[in-house]
């Protein structure tokens, strides 16, 4: 190609591009910024973490004496990992107790689970702040069971989880706890968990990865064939008129003749349509006060 | 035969822009002199080309076998053949260019100039400036017609009373007879111009047809005709049997439906003639594949497919890929590293 028009070629391809090159660049100077902020924000915030020392260092408090000490001591490991990893307390209560004779069996145990996380002063940001406390009872007598798992949420666990959520992590201990309450706290709590982080990173509102990676691989492969179409040689701007002679064109017979008629008819069916529901998830599950005055949240399987 | 000036001895040239005889030399208008000079064309070989003795410097090239006005390779004037022009080939009308090269040149680049993705000298200078005009031969026939028509039409009312819908259909018979003139209706008479580029070349104003003088054709290559007007007069019965049809579908409009019962067109009179109209021709190579582009010399009207540059265009598309991806990436980490 000669010299001159591939200068041509790479003038035309830059001035094509020139907005979009752009952007990329300030967009990426913007990267670099924040990217540098956050390196260096993460060196000095080392070793920071928790704003709350008003709470007990004890995390799990077995009255019910259901768990051996070895299994006592991998859910205090544990918590302590997933509270360094999430960003909020988690509380273990088992208890052997007869609610119901203070109140209906999920008021008592609601008002237990909050109150105990309370008057501890859990919270992993401040006191009374982000955290979960799981309540398990196993009272029974004479075959008459109050056994069952109250989860209290707080703080940002209260906001994210919903009714669904709370019931998710119930569930998960249900299908355990027979076989053995070690596995299903642990289960739990790792239920827990993975809803908090899901919640947190859906905050972050980035574009999708699949998008990312599909959508320019669409929009360059339309583009090529949208501009890989040729363009039609050229119009027919001829009408049927023009080589036409007004002056040797007339009209000898212009007739139309009514011959008949005919009517038809049809019945026309008229129906109803239908309607369907929908249905939302939102946050806030089994949101009240508790008597400190602090908001939870929070929901109940009896077993 | 070919047109010198009398001020400067130069080859004169007829000049759209002038719509006079111009000499490129001197700038005198209208000074030609013409000059028979000494025309021999040789024995023809079997694809019917000749060798030329150039009548204004003598040099020696091949003429091709319609060709009737070219330019000499080596003295660069334009020379009318004149056995070429005369007798059976005299053209009777000639619409002279009205458009010249440069505004020619310009329509083309303002036409063109949108599609970013021709090779990058599709429209440079050097390349438009190999475009030539050529005098294309057509015939022209003029017919004196006589359309019969008859048919059954049907018109639709419907209307709804409760829930019941009632349509009335109702039957008309309808018969037209039109006389109907046409004049001109041009077919091209050259095997190397493609017809249907020439059809799509339509149409021209033949207000400014002329009668036909050699003059006009100094300055631009031409053909006699290639085909006798009986060989391809068949392409004009075309055009008169589909532009008739039409006029008489227009005068019966209103219906739903027509079904056609009789349909007879006779020509009683038909005539042709004999002319010469104006095209430019621009022939951009590449890749090996040739892409004519042929522009009406008169109403400045383009033919033509505009060349992709295929590596152009996956260039394109990959920046485009690679630009999008870098972008969403980029604002994906300027998001995460906000937020943390």
């Amino acid at each position: 190609m000669d010299k001159s028009v591939r200068r041509l070629a790479i003038k035309q391809y830059f001035k094509y591009f020139s907005f979009w090159f752009g952007a990329l660049a300030i967009f990426a100077v913007i990267a670099a910024f924040f990217g540098t902020i956050k390196m260096l924000s993460k060196g000095a915030n080392a070793g920071i973490g928790r704003s709350n020392f008003e709470a007990p260092a004890e995390r799990v408090y077995d009255y019910a004496n259901v768990l051996e000490d070895y299994e006592e001591n991998n859910l205090r490991n544990y918590i302590a990992e997933c509270e360094n990893k999430y960003g909020f307390d988690i509380v273990l209560v088992t208890m052997n107790e007869d609610v119901e004779s203070h109140g209906y069996w999920e008021t008592v145990m609601m008002d237990t689970a909050d109150d105990f996380y309370d008057q501890n002063n859990f919270g992993y940001n401040k006191v009374h702040g982000d955290g979960a406390l799981l309540l398990d009872n196993w009272y029974e007598k004479d075959g008459y069971s109050q056994k069952g798992t109250w989860l209290s949420t707080c703080g940002k666990v209260y906001h994210n989880f919903s009714d669904y959520d709370i019931d998710s992590v119930l569930s998960r201990i249900d299908a355990r706890i027979d076989e053995s309450p070690y596995k299903a706290y642990m289960a739990g709590i790792e239920r827990i968990c993975e809803l908090e982080y899901k919640y947190e990173n859906a905050e972050l509102p980035i574009i999708p990865w699949g998008f990312v990676i599909f959508f320019p691989i669409c929009f360059a492969l339309i583009f090529a064939f949208i501009k890989l179409r040729k363009n039609p040689p050229a119009k027919v701007t001829t009408t049927p008129r023009t080589y036409v002679d007004e002056a040797k064109t007339k009209i000898i017979v212009n007739q139309d003749t009514f011959l008949r008629k005919h009517v038809t008819q049809r019945h026309i069916d008229t129906s109803s349509g239908s309607s369907s529901g929908g249905r939302s998830h939102s946050g806030g599950g089994g949101g009240h006060v508790s008597h400190g005055g602090v908001s939870h949240g929070g929901g109940g399987h009896r077993r | 035969m070919i047109f010198r000036c009398k001020n400067c001895g130069g080859n004169v040239v007829y000049s759209p822009e002038h719509k006079k005889m111009y000499c490129p030399y001197c700038d005198s208008l209208d000074s030609e002199e013409r000059s028979e000079g000494n025309e021999n064309i040789g024995q023809p070989d079997s694809h019917g080309k000749s060798n030329f003795v150039c009548p204004s410097c003598g040099g020696e090239f091949i003429l091709d076998k319609f060709t009737s006005a070219t330019r000499c390779p080596y003295c660069d004037n334009y020379i009318i053949v004149g056995e070429r022009t005369s007798g059976k080939y005299t053209p009777k009308t000639i619409i002279p260019f009205q458009i010249g090269k440069e505004a020619v040149k310009k329509s083309i680049r303002d036409n063109f100039k949108k599609y970013k993705f021709a090779p990058t000298d599709f429209l440079s200078e050097a390349r438009l400036e190999t475009m030539e005009g050529h005098y294309v031969p057509f015939w022209f026939y003029d017919y004196d017609s006589n359309y019969k028509f008859r048919g059954e039409g049907t018109k639709l009312r419907s209307w709804r009373s409760g829930d019941t819908e009632y349509t009335e259909t109702s039957y008309y018979d309808i018969v037209r007879d039109m006389n109907i003139g046409f004049d001109a209706i041009p077919a091209d008479a050259s095997v190397k111009m493609p017809d249907e580029v020439m059809d799509l070349m339509e149409p021209y104003g033949y207000e400014q047809l002329e009668a036909f003088k050699p003059e006009y054709m100094s300055g631009f290559m031409a053909e006699e005709y290639n085909m006798e007007s009986d060989l391809i007069k068949s392409r004009a019965d075309m055009k008169l049997r589909r532009d008739a049809d039409s006029i008489i579908k227009s005068t019966y409009s209103g219906y739903s439906s027509v079904h056609t019962t009789q349909n007879n067109l006779t020509v009683k009179n038909e005539n042709a003639s004999f002319g010469l109209l104006p095209v430019w021709k621009y022939d951009y190579t590449y890749n090996d594949m040739s892409y004519p582009f042929y522009v009406n010399g008169q109403t400045g009207k383009i033919v033509g497919t505009v060349p992709l540059s295929k590596k152009k265009i996956w260039s394109y598309a990959a920046t485009w890929w690679g630009v999008l991806t870098a972008l969403m990436v980029v604002i994906n980490l300027i998001i995460t590293w906000s937020h943390t």
